[in-house]
């Protein structure tokens, strides 16, 4: 019984590390910086404006910084 | 039959100068869509998750957006309506507001003028450009945009080093070249609806006062740049972008 026990707590544990691992590894892949740099080459593309461009890199971060979804 | 065309004519004539006559000032309603933005930021499908979601935000909010173009028969001013807020975020109020419109917009037909009031970083700009004329291509093609019957013109802009099509939609019987953003000056007929790239603007409500001519105040007492000078205070920012912020 014991070792049953053992053992479900040990799948338990390795199932539950992997899964923060996983979850862990998904939020340091994004880079906020390089959304933003992205958000703000496309506005420009559409709009010709430098203007625009710098806002939307401004609010690009900003908004992936605080994590809005 | 001298007698009858004549007579004919003059109906003809005096209808015309009646319709023409009637309109001294309005008021335009313009909604705004920007799916077209969203789609042409993911249609090359590397966009990630995080990008679509800044342009489906971005879309979102300008569906709240309304703007205003209040015309006399020889001025206009365009701007955003006071006080609306279209997301639950500011920057993104901000953002979006100044995507559909820079600022406020003021055109005079008469000295063929336009005055633009914006602002970026905390500085204020008013910039002051002529009215070009622009080989815009008149159609055939007509539909009706509230009880106004409006007709196609096309005209080939280059943006950013890419060639796009410009649409815009324009009533002959508002006889005033006015329309949204800096596109006035040109048409003979009011811009019932503008489809420029990313975004598409839409008169949602239209008003037209026969009797009480609207006064639009033209700031007075300004410093104003070129359009030129203005560009070029752009392009700083976009260097900027391009060094790595």
């Amino acid at each position: 019984m014991k070792k049953v026990i053992f053992l479900m707590c040990t799948v338990f544990a390795i199932g539950f590390s992997s899964s923060s691992l996983n979850a862990a590894t998904i939020e340091a892949a994004v880079d906020c910086e390089d959304v933003a740099f992205d958000f703000a080459d496309d506005v420009y593309a559409q709009t010709g404006d430098g203007f625009a461009a710098g806002r939307a890199f401004t609010v690009a971060l900003a908004l992936c910084e605080l994590g809005i979804k | 039959m001298r007698k009858n065309i004549f007579i004919c004519f003059s109906f003809v004539l005096f209808t015309f100068q009646y319709v023409t006559a009637q309109i001294i000032s309005g008021k335009v309603w313009y909604d705004v869509n920007m799916e077209d933005f969203y789609e042409g930021g993911i249609k090359d499908g590397k966009a990630t998750p995080e990008l679509k979601r800044m342009f489906r935000m971005t879309a979102d909010a300008a569906k709240n957006i309304q703007l205003e173009l209040i015309f006399n028969k020889g001025q206009s001013i365009f701007q955003h309506q006071k006080g609306l807020s279209i997301s639950d975020i500011d920057m993104l109020d901000d953002f979006v507001k100044s995507l559909a419109s820079k600022g406020t917009y003021y055109t005079d037909l008469i000295e063929g003028i336009q005055l633009l009031q914006t602002s970026y970083d905390g500085k204020e700009y008013s910039v002051k450009s002529k009215i070009y004329k622009l080989d815009w291509t008149l159609t055939k093609e007509q539909k009706q945009i509230g009880r106004f019957l409006c007709y196609k013109a096309v005209l080939d802009k280059s943006i950013a080093g890419k060639n796009h099509k410009i649409i815009a939609w324009y009533a002959p019987k508002i006889p005033f070249s006015f329309g949204p953003v800096d596109y006035v000056g040109n048409l003979p007929g009011l811009i019932l609806e503008l489809i420029i790239p990313g975004t598409t603007y839409t008169a949602s409500k239209i008003e037209i006062d026969p009797k009480k001519e609207v006064t639009i105040d033209w700031p007075k007492d300004i410093k104003t740049m070129t359009e030129e000078e203005y560009k070029k205070e752009g392009d700083k920012v976009k260097a900027q972008l391009d060094r790595g912020w």
